[in-house]
């Protein structure tokens, strides 16, 4: 399949926008590639949510984010949630939206997290469906993340670089590669994150997010990553980063931060140092 | 077991904090992984107290996050997000509140519920020019009794009979709460004419005039269901504090 629009963000260090940087924010020019959003916090019909964020695209590339249309949901997908997603499109024409590899509504109840699901032929097929829906409904490319998950299915046929793999082969959509959720997946479940990017289809990259996590243990006292986008990315995630972009050129890139979220410096800083990566790496001459 | 059959399984046991882990997860080190498990029921449901606590935050802080945490947790059981759009969800929170038995010692909470309910409505609500005084100006008295008005998107009144709007002025953020607060009934007009949510309080009659044209009422009728209930009724006033605050956006033909 062929889009008239395919995702297209600056191949730069981007930020998630929070309405308390507003003001820091249009003081200057900032030296940012683009912003991303979550859809859902748009999805009033006016007020001082897209009055912020007309005067924002005004000045920069935009990425819509979803996070609540259960695509990895084995039920049919939301209708009026496609629905208020291509609006929000339609109204802002992003340089590129996306989603999860993942679940959060069943049966009507919208259960607000990113739920994990088996990875098999009859899933692949769901996801395929729901992806090809989506792309023909918003009428673009859309890109779909990787996930942070903290358990695995007994029943999984295929890994999960195999599945997303074959998701972007047989919808034609992109694929958001969100390092730190390589990195919680793999500490997670016992395995190593370069193992995981080693396999990963790089060349259907369209987008890198990298954010903080929490630390705790299961009961076996093995360490137990959440993705809470709570905190500064960690040196490990930054160096995978690295790996990453040695293989590829700049992609862009986004800094989650979305809880406990910091002074606009702290967060421009990560940006900064994200950029600084893409620049050194050999390939940036190239892009 | 099909896919769909799994995942109904797996919701299952999110919702049901008392329902086994399913047989079918597992992790690298444990086949029952309890505590992985329930990472995902910590971010179902504190995730969404945490949404409902932000569209409340007045709310929360008047009952305390305990108390709200509580409370948001035996709505949750009723009255589940129907879609993923959170900004809308929470709208029965008012009379879940007025029937949720600890609460009952807080008979004001329900109304300033309410009161917030209809801040957040206002604040989410379309962007629309509301009219002006010169848009009425070339009516004659008879015209101006037949008028019928459209009521702008953010309009809410909310009537109680305790200071609510006080209330909830003294608990948004910043503030701290006064003790000589007046014990006295408000009904409270809400708008936002253009970015920012304001909040009037109006008298009896006012509210009652208010009510009547945002039922679809003539000025007219609103008029006299007014001067019935409030014998001070000033129509003067309430029609200059309609105007300067954008409660209606045209009129109905």
């Amino acid at each position: 399949m062929t889009f008239s629009s395919t995702s297209n963000l600056p191949r730069k260090a981007g930020l998630g926008f929070k309405p308390q940087h507003f003001d820091a924010i249009l003081q200057q020019r900032q030296p940012v590639g683009f912003f991303e959003i979550h859809a859902e916090n748009y999805m009033g019909a006016g007020g001082p949510p897209h009055a912020r964020l007309s005067r924002l695209r005004e000045d920069y590339a935009l990425s819509i984010h979803g996070v609540g249309l259960s695509i990895g949901s084995m039920q049919p997908l939301d209708e009026a949630h496609l629905e208020r997603l291509a609006m929000l499109c339609d109204r802002y024409q992003p340089e590129s939206f996306s989603e999860h590899l993942a679940w959060s509504s069943h049966d009507g109840t919208y259960l607000n997290d990113l739920l994990p699901l088996p990875y098999t032929e009859e899933t692949l097929g769901r996801v395929v469906e729901h992806v090809d829906r989506v792309q023909t409904r918003l009428g673009r490319q859309m890109l779909l993340e990787n996930p942070a998950t903290y358990l695995i299915f007994r029943d999984s046929t295929r890994s999960e670089t195999d599945f997303l793999r074959e998701v972007a082969r047989r919808s034609g959509c992109g694929l958001l590669l969100d390092i730190n959720n390589v990195f919680v997946s793999a500490t997670n479940h016992n395995t190593d994150p370069a193992d995981y990017l080693q396999t990963f289809p790089l060349e259907q990259v369209s987008e890198i997010h990298l954010g903080g996590h929490h630390c705790t243990a299961d009961e076996e006292g093995a360490p137990l990553l959440i993705d809470s986008h709570d905190a500064a990315v960690i040196d490990p995630v930054w160096a995978l980063y690295e790996r990453v972009l040695r293989q590829t050129s700049p992609l862009p890139t986004l800094i989650e931060w979305d809880n406990n979220v910091p002074a606009w410096d702290v967060l421009l800083n990560e940006a900064e140092t994200a950029q600084a990566l893409m620049d050194a790496c050999p390939r940036a001459a190239a892009a | 077991m099909t896919a769909e059959e799994t995942l109904a399984c797996f919701a299952q046991a999110i919702r049901n904090v008392e329902a086994p882990i399913p047989a079918f997860v597992s992790s690298w080190n444990t086949e029952q992984p309890a505590r992985r498990f329930g990472v995902y029921r910590d971010n179902v449901l504190q995730g969404l107290i945490d949404a409902l606590a932000a569209r409340y935050p007045v709310t929360e802080r008047l009952v305390g996050a305990q108390f709200f945490g509580g409370m948001a947790r035996a709505f949750l059981e009723v009255h589940p997000p129907r879609s993923p759009v959170l900004l809308e969800w929470g709208e029965d929170l008012a009379e879940f509140a007025a029937v949720f038995p600890p609460a009952s010692v807080l008979p004001y909470l329900p109304d300033v519920i309410r009161l917030e309910t209809a801040k957040t409505r206002a604040y989410h609500a379309e962007d629309v020019a509301p009219i002006g005084a010169v848009d009425l100006e070339a009516l004659s008295p008879g015209q101006l009794a037949d008028l019928r008005l459209v009521a702008h998107p953010s309009l809410g009144l909310v009537r109680s009979a305790y200071p609510i709007a006080s209330i909830v002025e003294m608990h948004e953020e910043g503030k701290e709460p006064d003790a000589a607060l007046v014990w006295m009934p408000e009904s409270v007009l809400v708008t936002r004419p253009a970015l920012r949510v304001e909040l009037r309080r109006l008298p009896a009659g006012a509210a009652v005039f208010v009510q009547r044209l945002a039922e679809g009422g003539t000025l007219g009728e609103a008029f006299v269901s007014a001067t019935a209930s409030d014998a001070s009724f000033d129509a003067a006033w309430t029609m200059r504090i309609l105007l300067e605050s954008g409660a209606f956006t045209g009129r109905k033909d």
